[in-house]
Order: structure tokens, then C-alpha cells, then sequence
């Protein structure tokens, strides 16, 4: 592949390209659906494609193809540069990449069992598992859907500068979805289960029951909880929820691209106090607590540690070697495109909430009245910082006691003012990634990325309530 | 520009023939091809991005076995390992007792949408000069305009589907749209607002755009806070009201959730669904729809089909699968593996926008700017969303509000919908109006 690579960088240098970056992909999809107690659906996917990005006196231009012979090479190189040209006309400001000593190299990752070593006849048994388990211990019970998915796959890159590198991905995720009817009412949960691996998750890390049995014992308990009421309380946020908000509502506004155009409302507020002691927050490539994998971004950049947040202070951006050159001149290793169809942007690795000193087993009593936020089906956004985040389930805590369970609850709010709120951060730091899911970015989804963060005790969070 | 639907067609013959050689039953196979220029400003800088994505997807059924693989490449060396690869599901997974068979060739006429050479002929150069003059305005309407980005894209789509059963179509289609989003200084942060145009008809002039984004972000930039849980009429811009509509009817017409009772309007055909006040269309035949084909993705021609009709629930949206185990018509909404709407379009009333609110002492009025709605619960129709840009009429007055939630349970609401507007915008989601609507709880 490295030879197709070179071939599109000395083709671009040869027409006249300031600077041009290649990259290739191959990558392969399973996914298999289980409905109705039988597996539905197997299907399985390849991409595969060359792409060229070409910077050329200050615009930037991306084009690709699924076609390696040269001709279509040529052809993709010919478009980008022209678009490039054109795009040059109305440019004000040029984008520049920042200079970097580039690391070229193999980055490879060693999974104990390849996805392409193991019979189809053992991922079927997962959805089967998970179905069997669910629908003996699920009450009232219209419908169990439960898929599996595995991707595998390698990028290939070369750039102008003569950094080149390969890369492996391995992503494996298992989804089930339960749903009830109960007086008329549908009633649903679901949990999920992922990680960047190979096969040995399934067989090594997760049961599979254990799984089935929280997803169908937390729908029973649904049934008979009652809505979330609407309104301002004290709150504990689980993990995987303090994630989607690290990830959600603050790592997309330290993103480059919106910082440099003033779209972030933290665009100009480096050094300043946003948010508690308690608030710390980091985008990693390779966290030792898990997550995606990703030592070197798509553009040949070396990710590291970022400290965003540090004790409630903004101390710094994801950047892409354009946005650094314009912001401050830090590399972080965040430039990514979902797949060859995309060039690089800004985007996450793996943002969490870093843990702290509170010890988990604490937590209730340290809440001690108030609504205990659970996981999340998601949420969304704004660039003003507005976000509004579902939760899959939630407790009301009296005196340190669960004493009641909540439907889905709607947490809204601004996250400056949700940071200012961050009261605690507990010591049970677990970083989440998964086939299933992703994030959107500029029409680029799923994106795999990690999140995660402790247990967050909050001293006051807007409830949105499904009903008064 | 534009590919010969010959060559689709003559490429699947020759997939279909393939396949069936090597001793499937059944075969369907898709190829599609798409070009595209997207432009993007953000702040200074400025990209363009070529798209030409190809792609090549095969079923082959054994029985009731059916097998499915995809590739990206129209390589006959990929072509031939995805047939391989189906054929192999095909082979290890189990019978699927609900496959019928892949779709029938019926008569019935139907066309593509508009294709404009105009639009066809959009070149890059076209398509900067439309963003720059876009964001240029947005930013030159407002000295309190501090960001403003935009996109113009223009993309081109051909596919072709055939099978077994003897269907061998294709269809083509191309559009345009043009977006421009703003934030405004507010007086505490900032307030945002967005606008844009889309057509598949002709090339418009973008005049305005910028400053109607920016006149969406300065009407927010004061707002006051709604006290407590309140329950307003509320009037939704077309704009906002196609959002949550195509999430919750576009899920829950669909006839494969239907078969598995995933719906909420499962045993609900003839019944009653909504008040008199709402009539609801997915047009696929709708000649500027940006979801306009000549058929769908297996085949089946698009059709106009009513589903509901003066609150009655009269039709399911179908593909093969689900019409042939639960004995309805192809109404063609196939979207390979599921069934989608194209076009929704509500029958409307008399009065524009601004007579809908009117038409109200006190109401809450959203423009833009929903949160979480993709997030609603589509199964069940619970919904509670973050409205980030709502306004209260009062006595006469539009005064922006801080951001309310709204809550409620979208099925049941139909059957309270005050009034539609005459409105209609073409949107990504259909041809829709501006809607009344009451018994949604706003909390703020």
C-alpha cells in the first residue's frame, strides 16, 4: 500500500502541490442481529480507498477514490490540487501545518484472538446468549434485539515531509436492547458492552450473562419507576454519563477548528477559572484506563496526554497542525477522519473526568439527598455550551439511601455552569469505547473515540423531567 | 458528470447472472456511484472536499437463507470476493422464517425527481463564491456577529438495483444547499442561530441568508427566564416540527418495526392516531423531495402514500420484507436493510407563521434549535427536548426566553394539533409546514 501512497505524494509534488498528504485504508465490518429469538442479519462490509489532502498557497482540498491504479491516482491528486487552487482565491488567512518531527513507524497492535481466526458459528452464540439470558429474567417482554460488531482494519500514511506509518484497528462492540409493554406503555432498556480488542474480550473479559441479567433486572425495576420530577438538585453522575458530558458538552468546544473561528465560547479564555478544583479534564491517545487506542493521529502526529481542564483552569485545545499553528503551537495528536472518505479535523481520543481522592464506596452518603444520574442513551449540545443529556435510569437518594428509581431523566444546562458545580470527583476512573456508537463531527460519523471519568458528586444539576 | 444508467444496469445483469451460477436461489444486487463538492469556511480558513464514493452491496437468499456483503469498489475482484462473502453467510446463517423473497417487479409509474443541469454545472469556484458571499453577509449584518461559518455542498447520486425476480432499475438525482451559522454576543455568552437553502430545482441567489442567520442569533441575545412548568399552546417553525416528526414517524410507520411490535401504532391501522387537524403524506414522488427516486433500494417503485389521513392511520411504510410476511402493499420505502419515508408532507391550513402565532392570547413559539430530539424515544414517543432558542407572545409581543424543555409523549400530542400552517419549506426531511400544537409541559 506505501507504494500507492508514494506514488500520489510524488505525483503531487510533481504537479506543484505546496504540501500534500496521503493515506489508504482497508478495513472490514461484521455485524450480526438477533429479533424474535432468531439471528436475523449477518452482513458484513469492507472499505477500502486512497485519499489526498492538499494544501496549497493557504486552502485546503481532500479528494478520494476506492481505485488504486494510477490513472485514478492521478486523478484524485489533479482534483484536490485544483480545488485547492480555487479555494486559494478567497483565503485570508493561510492554513499552515505546524512544523513537527514526525515519528514514522508501524504501530500495531497484538490481540490475543484476530476476529478472522474465529468461526462465525462463535460470534452467533454472543446475540444467542444475551437473548437467552435476557428473556428468561425480563417480565412482559414485546421485543429483545441484540447485535454484535466487530471491525478490523489498518491505515497507511504518508505526507510531504516523508512521515509514514501504519496503524492497526480493532474495535468489537455487543448491544441488547429489551423492550416491554407494560398498562399499554412501552417500556425499553438497553446496555452496551465494547472495547478495542480482538475476539478475547468475549471469551476472557465479559460474560455475556451477567450482561443480559443487569440490562433485563434494571428494565423490571423500570417498569415500576416512576418519572423523573423536573427541577434543580444535588446529584451524583455515574461514569459513563460524566463521559458523554467530558466528551458532549466541553471536549467539542476545546476542539481547533471552533476555538479558531470563535465558534467555542472558550475560544480566548486559556488561563481562565471555569470551573471547580474538582474539575479536571483530559483527552488521551493511549490511557492506560482503557478506551480507544490511538498512539499517532491522521496526520502523522504522536497523540498525547491533554490536560483541558486542570482544576477547573482552560489550559488547552485539540489541535490539528492547522489549528496549532493559529492556537498555541501545541501538537496534541487530534487530527481524524472517521474514514478515507474525510480528510482530518479536529476531534477526540478519549476524554474523561480525571478521578480524585472520594472513595466510591462513599458515594451515596456523600450525595446524601438528591438524584443519582445513571448512564446515558446520549445527548447533544450547542456551541454556546448548552447541552441536554438522557440518562438511562436515575435514583432518588434520601440520607444516603436509594430509596426510589427513576425513568430516563433529562439533565439540561450550560456546562461552564455545570463545571462550577462539580463538588467532587471520586476514585473509580473507567475509560468506555465501543464498535457501536461514535461521534459526529462535519458530516464524519461514527467516529470511534473513549470516554469515561469517575463517579461526579454535583452540587446542583437542572432536571429536566419527563413529565410534571 | 453524469453516468449512464445502461452501464448500472448492465453491470448488475451481469453481478445477478454471476451470483445465481454459483448456485444461489435468489440475488439482488446495488451499485451506486456519488459525486460531491463540499465547501467549508470555518473563521479564516477554508476547505474543499471532492467525494466520489462508490459502492456495491449483494443479498443472495439459499432458500431462507440470506446473505448479505458490502464493498466500497466496483473492482471486479472486489465485486467477486463480496459475492463470495455473501454466498458464505448465506450459508451459515440460519433459515429466516419471515424472508419471504426479494421483491416482485410491480407496475406502477413513477419518475425521478427534478435534475437540473444548472445545479449539475456547479463548479467549486461556484460554490466558495456562494459561501464567502453567505458568511461575508452574516458578518456584516451585525457588529455583535462574532463567528459565522458555512458549507455549500452540491452532490450527484446514481444507483441501479436488480434481481432474480427480474428487476433491473436505476435512478439519478442531484441537489444543492448552502448553510450559514452564527453566534452573536449575548449578554451573558453567546447566542447562536443558523439558516440555509436547499434545491434540487435550480441555483438560487443566497442573498439574505447571512442575515437572516444573523437576525435568528440577535433576536436571543437578551433573553428572560420562563418561571415554573407551564403549558402553552405551543407554535413550532416548519424547520424545527420536520425534525421531531421524521424521528418519531420515520421509526414508527416503518412496517419491519411493526412486524416487531417495536411500534407504537402496532394494531393501530384504522384506528384513530391523531386529531382531524393532521394529514400525513410520504411523498416520494414529489418532484423537487430531495429523497425523490424513481425507485427505492430494492427496486420497488416510490409511490405517494398517505398514512395518515384526518387522524386516521391508513398505511404502513413497507419494503419487501416486511410486505410480504405481513401481506401489505410495496409502498417503496425500502432503504436496503430498513424501511425509511422519503418525503413527509402535512396537509395544511390557511395561515402562515406569523398567523398561527397570532391566533393565540399567550403561546410559546420555537424557531430553531432543538436539543436531544434525536435522542426522543421513537419506540415508546417519550420525548423531552432542550429548546436553546424559544420565544413567549404576550400581549401582542415576541420576547426570547432563556432555554425551556419541553416534554411529552409525541403520539398522544397529535390528537392535540390546534392548527398547520400553509408555510411549506422544503426540508431535508419533506415539504413541511409550521405547526400549533398543545399539551406539551415547557419547564424552564
Amino acid at each position: 500500500m506505501m507504494d500507492k501512497l508514494n506514488f500520489a505524494i510524488e505525483y503531487s509534488n510533481k504537479i506543484g502541490a505546496e504540501f500534500a498528504e496521503a493515506r489508504a485504508e482497508d478495513a472490514s465490518r461484521m455485524q450480526i442481529t438477533l429479533k424474535d429469538g432468531e439471528i436475523k442479519e449477518i452482513t458484513m462490509d469492507r472499505l477500502i480507498g486512497i485519499g489526498i489532502k492538499i494544501i496549497h498557497k493557504g486552502a485546503q482540498a481532500y479528494s478520494f477514490t476506492s481505485k488504486f491504479d494510477k490513472d485514478s491516482i492521478k486523478q484524485i491528486v489533479e482534483q484536490a490540487f485544483k480545488a485547492a487552487k480555487v479555494a486559494a482565491g478567497s483565503v485570508k488567512v493561510p492554513l499552515k501545518p505546524l512544523e513537527y518531527e514526525g515519528k514514522s513507524g508501524t504501530y500495531s497492535y497484538n490481540v490475543k484472538t484476530h476476529f478472522d481466526k474465529v468461526e462465525p458459528e462463535k460470534k452467533k452464540e454472543l446475540v444467542i446468549r444475551f437473548y437467552n439470558t435476557a428473556k428468561d429474567i425480563a417480565k412482559n417482554v414485546v421485543q429483545i434485539t441484540s447485535s454484535y460488531g466487530e471491525l478490523f482494519g489498518r491505515r497507511y500514511f504518508l505526507n510531504s515531509d516523508g512521515i509514514n506509518y501504519s496503524l492497526d484497528i480493532f474495535l468489537t462492540g455487543l448491544n441488547g436492547r429489551i423492550l416491554s409493554k407494560v398498562n399499554g406503555e412501552l417500556i425499553a432498556h438497553g446496555e452496551s458492552e465494547g472495547a478495542f480488542a480482538g475476539f478475547e474480550y468475549w471469551t476472557d473479559v465479559i460474560s455475556i450473562e451477567k450482561f443480559a441479567t443487569e440490562a433485563a433486572t434494571i428494565l423490571n425495576k423500570k417498569q415500576k419507576a416512576k418519572a423523573a420530577p423536573a427541577g434543580k438538585f444535588r446529584a451524583l453522575v455515574e461514569n459513563r454519563l460524566a463521559g458523554v458530558l467530558a466528551h458532549e458538552s466541553f471536549g467539542h468546544l476545546t476542539e481547533g477548528d471552533f476555538v479558531m473561528s470563535n465558534l467555542s465560547p472558550l475560544a480566548n479564555k486559556l488561563g481562565e477559572k471555569l470551573g471547580s478544583e474538582s474539575a479536571t479534564i483530559i483527552d488521551e491517545g493511549t490511557p492506560k484506563a482503557g478506551g480507544f487506542w490511538l498512539p499517532i493521529d491522521d496526520e502523522g502526529v504522536r497523540t498525547t496526554k491533554t490536560v483541558l481542564l486542570d482544576k477547573g483552569v482552560l489550559v488547552g485545545y485539540l489541535n490539528s497542525r492547522e489549528t496549532a499553528t493559529m492556537l498555541d503551537k501545541k501538537l496534541t495528536g487530534n487530527a481524524r477522519a472517521v474514514s478515507i472518505r474525510f480528510p482530518p479535523i479536529p476531534r477526540m481520543k478519549n476524554t474523561y473526568f480525571a478521578p480524585s481522592d472520594l472513595k466510591t464506596e462513599e458515594k451515596l452518603e456523600l450525595l446524601k439527598n438528591g438524584i443519582y444520574a445513571v448512564k446515558t442513551f446520549g445527548g447533544q449540545v450547542e456551541m454556546d455550551g448548552n447541552f441536554m443529556f438522557k440518562t438511562a435510569y436515575a435514583y432518588k437518594v434520601e440520607n444516603g439511601e436509594i430509596t426510589d428509581m427513576y425513568k430516563e431523566a433529562i439533565l439540561t444546562g450550560n456546562i461552564l455552569d455545570f463545571l462550577k458545580n462539580i463538588e467532587g470527583a471520586f476514585n473509580d476512573l473507567k475509560i468506555y469505547t465501543s464498535y457501536f456508537g461514535g461521534c459526529g463531527k462535519g458530516g464524519q460519523y461514527p467516529l470511534p473515540v473513549g470516554l469515561g471519568g469517575p463517579h461526579l458528586l454535583l452540587k446542583e444539576v437542572h432536571f429536566g423531567g419527563e413529565k410534571t | 458528470m453524469k453516468y449512464d444508467k445502461d452501464f448500472l444496469q448492465s453491470l448488475n445483469d451481469t453481478i445477478i447472472k454471476k451470483a445465481l451460477a454459483k448456485g444461489v436461489d435468489s440475488v439482488e444486487s446495488y451499485i451506486s456511484i456519488s459525486e460531491g463538492i463540499n465547501i467549508t469556511t470555518k473563521g479564516p480558513f477554508i476547505e474543499a472536499l471532492n467525494s466520489n464514493p462508490t459502492e456495491f452491496e449483494i443479498k443472495v437468499a439459499i432458500g431462507k437463507k440470506v446473505g448479505i456483503a458490502s464493498v466500497t469498489s466496483l473492482e471486479e475482484r472486489q465485486i467477486e470476493e463480496t459475492i463470495e462473502k455473501a454466498i458464505k453467510i448465506a450459508k451459515i446463517i440460519p433459515e429466516d422464517k419471515d424472508f419471504i423473497k426479494f421483491a416482485e417487479p410491480i407496475r406502477r409509474a413513477s419518475n425521478d425527481g427534478i435534475i437540473s443541469d444548472e445545479i449539475l454545472q456547479l463548479s467549486s469556484d461556484d460554490l466558495v463564491k456562494m459561501v464567502i458571499d453567505a458568511t461575508t453577509e452574516s458578518k456584516k449584518a451585525d457588529s455583535r456577529i462574532i463567528s459565522s461559518t458555512g458549507i455549500a455542498n452540491k452532490s450527484y447520486n446514481i444507483f441501479s438495483v436488480a434481481n432474480s425476480n427480474g428487476i433491473n432499475e436505476a435512478s439519478e438525482g442531484a441537489g444543492y444547499y448552502i448553510a450559514v451559522a452564527v453566534n452573536a454576543k449575548a449578554d451573558v455568552g453567546t447566542s447562536s442561530g443558523y439558516e440555509f437553502l436547499v434545491s434540487r430545482k435550480k441555483v438560487e441567489d443566497v442573498t439574505g441568508l447571512g442575515e437572516k442567520a444573523a437576525e435568528r442569533a440577535l433576536e436571543f441575545i437578551s433573553p428572560e427566564k420562563l418561571e415554573g412548568a407551564v403549558k402553552y399552546p405551543l407554535v413550532f417553525e416548519n424547520l424545527v416540527f420536520s425534525d421531531i416528526l421524521s424521528v418519531m414517524m420515520g421509526y414508527t410507520l416503518s412496517a419491519r418495526h411493526v412486524m416487531y411490535k417495536e411500534s407504537y401504532y402496532t394494531d393501530k391501522l384504522g384506528e384513530m392516531v391523531a386529531n382531524k387537524n393532521f394529514t400525513l403524506i410520504d411523498d416520494g414522488q414529489l418532484p423537487e423531495g430531495l429523497s425523490t427516486t424513481k425507485i427505492d433500494r430494492e427496486g420497488v417503485p416510490r409511490q405517494k402514500t398517505i398514512v395518515i389521513d384526518k387522524g386516521k392511520l391508513v398505511s404502513f411504510l413497507t419494503d419487501s420484507y416486511s410486505a410480504y410476511k405481513m401481506n401489505l402493499p410495496l409502498t417503496g420505502n425500502s432503504s436496503g436493510n430498513a424501511v425509511s419515508p422519503t418525503n413527509f408532507r402535512i396537509e395544511g391550513g390557511n395561515k402562515g407563521f406569523q398567523g398561527l402565532i397570532e391566533s393565540f392570547d399567550e403561546c410559546v413559539v420555537i424557531k430553531t434549535n432543538l436539543l436531544g430530539v434525536g435522542h426522543s424515544n421513537s419506540q415508546t414517543g417519550d420525548f423531552s427536548i432542550l429548546a436553546t432558542n424559544p420565544l413567549l407572545w404576550q400581549k401582542g409581543e415576541l420576547k426570547p426566553l432563556r432555554p425551556v424543555t419541553l416534554a411529552g409523549n409525541f403520539y398522544k400530542i397529535l390528537h392535540n394539533v390546534l392548527e398547520v400552517g400553509n408555510d411549506y419549506r422544503l426540508l431535508s426531511d419533506g415539504y413541511l409546514p409550521s405547526v400549533a400544537i398543545e399539551g406539551i409541559t415547557i419547564s424552564s
